[in-house]
């Protein structure tokens, strides 16, 4: 942390934000390089250190939180001013939260389900740093030793005395101070809002309806927009008949915008735009246009969009797993190897000496993120200034983009981050951004451009396929001796960044979270073979973690059940007993599992689900679990009649160290909850001669209210330091309904969504 | 194909008569949004599955956007912006408040005005009725368990007011 007082704040940022900063008290702290940087590829990160977080307090006391990090119903912002506020004893109706404009200098991205445990880490040392400053001008302004006061509800007092000054009166006297370097922090055991069920800020404004999207902007002079992209990925324009289009009454332009090629970082399709007087007149005039496109143009099949194809990824998948043609290692494919375990010999000799082995294949489609509101953006862009207002939380990236495009200097391109209505990871690409300002710089007006939902589901990124096989070798106690994963998948970072991979051809991205099983098997290896389609896949509530979840959850489930042992007993059996197991990621970063949390929300999920009590015929539960910093397990209750699946509970047991706001993280839960049923028992994108099969929720759809289940959630005390819990809470639960189907049916299901033979 | 549909119509918005003169296809929605600047009502999927757009016509729920203007003439609409009195809540809004409804939010103007308008015609919904008449509005950030409690504590603060005016529902 590095802090500055108003007078030193950053040059743009005192330009931009603190034009009428005064006397107010004013530090900066940086949310990164506390903790490990999301998954979420981030190209372009700032050496050194920029602060791209500040705290503000004004003469009138009011308390701003400026925040690089974005709502999007998460409560990410509530939750992150609940610690500052705790930490800087401010009242908290005289509090607010403003997420920053991206300059070029701060990383600004939201994702990975970081930002509450980075606000604990850096954001409560800024808020204490403030404190004390106050504190030490309440005490020199009272004339008393700085012992004998106290902070506390936006206050300075001296108890000895009875008198005190309000934060607002200390401001100026505060701002002249040094800034404390390592300030003590409040002790939790004495916080009064940490840790109480507050609503989120924006509570009402939501109820209000009253919250600003992106697709509520609205520019003085503005054009709206929609696009006809190109069908397949790479296609180009190869005639427009814009004859009728133009006909319809509000069209006034018809433009052709060229995209780039695929794979590279910023993916945008060609198409051609309809501009209009409103939405409807755009929408309107698209129907009447006609394109055709050259859709097989390049060379060969990594850039051919006509050739992806689901069945053709299957094949592939399934060959890479199974070719006997190919040289393997116990019978399967010498792929990159993630992790091993032992020694090839060791493992060689376990499945010879085997009392039992397994072999499994699981499936993991690709999915559509599908928000609530839809890719739009607004964007002013002429010669000498471009300005956007778009519902992103990767800024850092769409600025980059933007200066590349325009060719400005950083002071002149402007992103203003609106309301978020949802992204699930989608909103971390910005192609629906460059867009917007691709066109208006050919208009040299302001548009907005916004995606239907077909365009939504057609042409966008989904969540990366995978094909997993897993053999394992049991003793005759059940226990594993070895275990062999090998898996199959579409690689992000191949299609974006292609340096992130190792030269080991190794993609952490992908393989991470198979890497990462902390249940002892003496033997065991991890290895992956990426493949190459013309399908866009991008992370999705993380990228991987979803489908290496499903897999070792669903496998320990069906170990139990070859070992004939309670899943949960069978669990807990092979867990090393309490203590922390470390995980080496991308770059030498570690991450921990702790057995004995792992274990704690285990027991917690199953007693409160009466693991133990049998239920009649026809009905199950299912165990699985999953860490991400997190620990979570989940018990998943469901009924089987006439071949329907429905799922009746969900039970969900969280150790997310201190909990912040409960309120909020149940409703994190909640939410997860109702964002894994839907991966599991819904629809799958599929792909066929490069075009997207779904279009619409008809096709794709979604878990509505009459198929919920009763949820109930069990937040385990602690007192380590908080976790995120935006995205970790929805990937157990696929494999936890495999499991309670398995126990209600006997039939083992393998591949979502789910069908039953 | 493209020839225009021109109508001249009139029809009422939040109580207030709006005169209409363009395409009569034009969806309700996009007139709402573009043209009257009422942008509560939000765009989800343009074909009436999700439930995003949801506003009552002649109090009766309705999906926005396919309801085409060139049906309207002489019609009440009412949208989130007039589900409330000025400054009032809806007992609706009152429950989702107290329920801690909304995450991103987005979808919740719809769900709001599909459960007033259920509310409005059956002061005690059970959960089948809640079932039938929230279906069809989706919510992809799961906020539907907290939507039930809602639904019941609406109907609850709903009976505590009868006799009293809440504000209008059609």
């Amino acid at each position: 942390m590095s802090a500055s007082r108003s007078s030193c704040a950053p040059e743009s940022l005192a330009r931009r934000e603190f034009m009428q900063a005064g006397g107010a008290l004013v530090i900066g702290f940086s949310m990164q390089g506390a903790i490990a940087t999301p998954s979420a590829g981030a190209p372009g990160k700032p050496a050194g250190f920029k602060p791209n977080a500040w705290l503000r307090i004004d003469t009138d006391g009011s308390v701003e939180f400026l925040i690089s990090k974005t709502e999007m119903g998460q409560g990410t912002e509530s939750g992150m001013a609940m610690v500052l506020c705790e930490e800087l004893d401010a009242d908290w109706a005289r509090v607010s939260v403003r997420t920053i404009q991206p300059d070029g200098k701060r990383f600004m991205i939201t994702g990975g389900s970081y930002s509450i445990a980075g606000a604990w880490v850096v954001g409560r040392r800024a808020a204490a740093a403030a404190r004390h400053m106050l504190l030490e001008a309440g005490a020199s302004a009272l004339g008393v030793p700085r012992a004998e006061c106290r902070t506390g509800n936006h206050a300075v007092s001296h108890p000895a005395s009875g008198r005190q000054l309000g934060y607002g009166e200390l401001v100026a006297a505060a701002a002249k101070l040094s800034v404390p370097k390592e300030p003590a922090l409040k002790d939790p055991a004495t916080f009064k809002l940490v840790g109480k069920a507050m609503p989120a800020k924006n509570l009402d404004a939501l109820v209000r309806a009253e919250s600003r999207y992106g697709m509520d902007i609205q520019v003085p002079g503005m054009l709206y927009a929609v696009i006809e992209r190109s069908p397949v990925v790479n296609g180009r324009i190869a005639h427009v008949d814009d004859a009728a289009a133009r006909q319809v009454a509000g069209v006034s332009r018809v433009v052709r915008l060229r995209g780039n090629t695929f794979p590279t970082y910023n993916y945008v399709r060609d198409g051609v735009a309809v501009v209009a007087n409103s939405t409807w007149a755009a929408l309107k005039g698209r129907r009447a246009l006609k394109v055709s496109w050259h859709e097989s143009w390049t060379d060969g099949a990594p850039r051919n969009g006509a050739l992806a194809s689901s069945t053709r990824l299957a094949t592939d998948f399934q060959r890479l797993l199974t070719d006997p043609a190919v040289k393997t290692e116990n019978g399967l494919h010498p792929d990159v190897v993630a992790v091993r375990d032992g020694t090839v010999e060791g493992m060689n000799a376990a499945f010879q000496s085997a009392a039992r082995t397994l072999d499994m294949f699981y499936d993991v489609p690709l999915q559509a993120h599908v928000p609530m509101e839809p890719m739009n953006a607004t964007a002013h862009c002429t010669d000498e200034r471009c300005e956007v207002w778009v519902p992103c939380h990767f800024q850092t990236r769409l600025f980059n983009a933007l200066r590349e495009l325009t060719g400005l200097p950083p002071e002149r391109i402007i992103i203003h981050t609106t309301m978020l209505g949802g992204s699930f990871g989608r909103r971390l690409d910005v192609d629906y951004a460059i867009e917007a300002v691709m066109l208006s710089r050919e208009l040299a007006k302001p548009v907005q451009v916004v995606w239907t939902r077909e365009d939504d589901v057609r042409c966008g990124l989904y969540s990366p396929p995978s094909r997993h096989r897993v053999r394992v070798a049991l003793d005759a106690g059940g226990n594993p001796l070895a275990m062999d994963h090998a898996f199959a998948a579409l690689s992000v970072w191949k299609q974006q960044e292609p340096t992130e991979i190792e030269p080991s051809g190794l993609d952490y991205a992908a393989a991470f979270d198979a890497i990462k099983f902390p249940y002892r098997v003496p033997q065991r290896v991890v290895r992956h073979r990426l493949v190459e389609q013309t399908i866009r896949v991008f992370w999705w509530r993380r990228g991987y973690t979803p489908n290496h979840t499903f897999v070792n959850e669903c496998l320990l489930d069906e170990c139990a059940h070859a070992a004939g042992v309670d899943p949960l007993d069978y669990r807990l059996r092979l867990l090393p007993e309490n203590q922390p197991v470390k995980f080496a990621n991308k770059g030498g970063e570690v991450e921990e599992i702790h057995t004995g949390r792992l274990a704690r929300v285990l027991r917690a999920a199953a007693d409160a689900a009466n693991w133990r009590t049998p239920l009649p015929k026809g009905r199950g539960r299912g165990i699985a679990a999953t860490v991400t910093d997190t620990h979570v397990a989940q018990v998943v209750e469901v009924e089987v009649t006439d071949g329907r699946i429905r799922v009746t509970r969900v039970v969900t047991a969280v150790d997310c160290g201190i909990v912040i706001n409960p309120q909020l993280v149940k409703a994190q839960v909640e939410g997860s909850v109702v964002f894994g049923l839907t991966a599991a028992l819904k629809g799958a994108i599929t792909v066929e001669n490069g075009r997207v099969q779904q279009s619409n929720f008809h096709d794709y759809p979604l878990l509505a209210i009459d198929e919920m289940p009763i949820i109930e959630t069990v937040l385990l005390p602690s007192t380590v330091a908080p976790s995120g819990t935006g995205e970790q809470i929805s990937h157990p639960v696929a494999a936890a309904l495999a499991n309670a189907i398995f126990a209600a049916t006997g039939q083992r299901l393998r591949g979502t969504p789910f069908r039953l033979a | 194909m493209a020839r225009s549909s021109n109508r001249k119509l009139q029809f009422f918005v939040n109580g207030t008569r709006q005169d209409y003169n363009g395409d009569g296809d034009q969806p309700l929605l996009w007139h709402l949004r573009d043209q009257l600047r009422l942008t509560g009502t939000k765009f989800g999927c343009g074909t009436g599955l999700c439930g995003a757009c949801t506003v009552h016509v002649e109090g009766k729920p309705a999906r926005a956007c396919v309801v085409n203007m060139g049906s309207l003439a002489g019609k009440r609409v009412t949208t989130v912006e007039g589900l409330a009195g000025k400054d009032a809540l809806h007992p609706v809004q009152q429950a989702w408040r107290e329920a801690n409804v909304p995450q991103c939010g987005y979808c919740q103007a719809g769900q709001m005005m599909a459960a007033a308008a259920l509310v409005a015609g059956n002061s005690a919904p059970d959960d089948a009725a809640i079932d039938e008449a929230l279906r069809g509005n989706l919510c992809r950030c799961g906020t539907y368990a907290r939507i039930r409690v809602a639904v019941k504590r609406a109907a609850e603060l709903s009976r505590a007011n009868s006799g009293k005016s809440t504000g209008r529902t059609s």
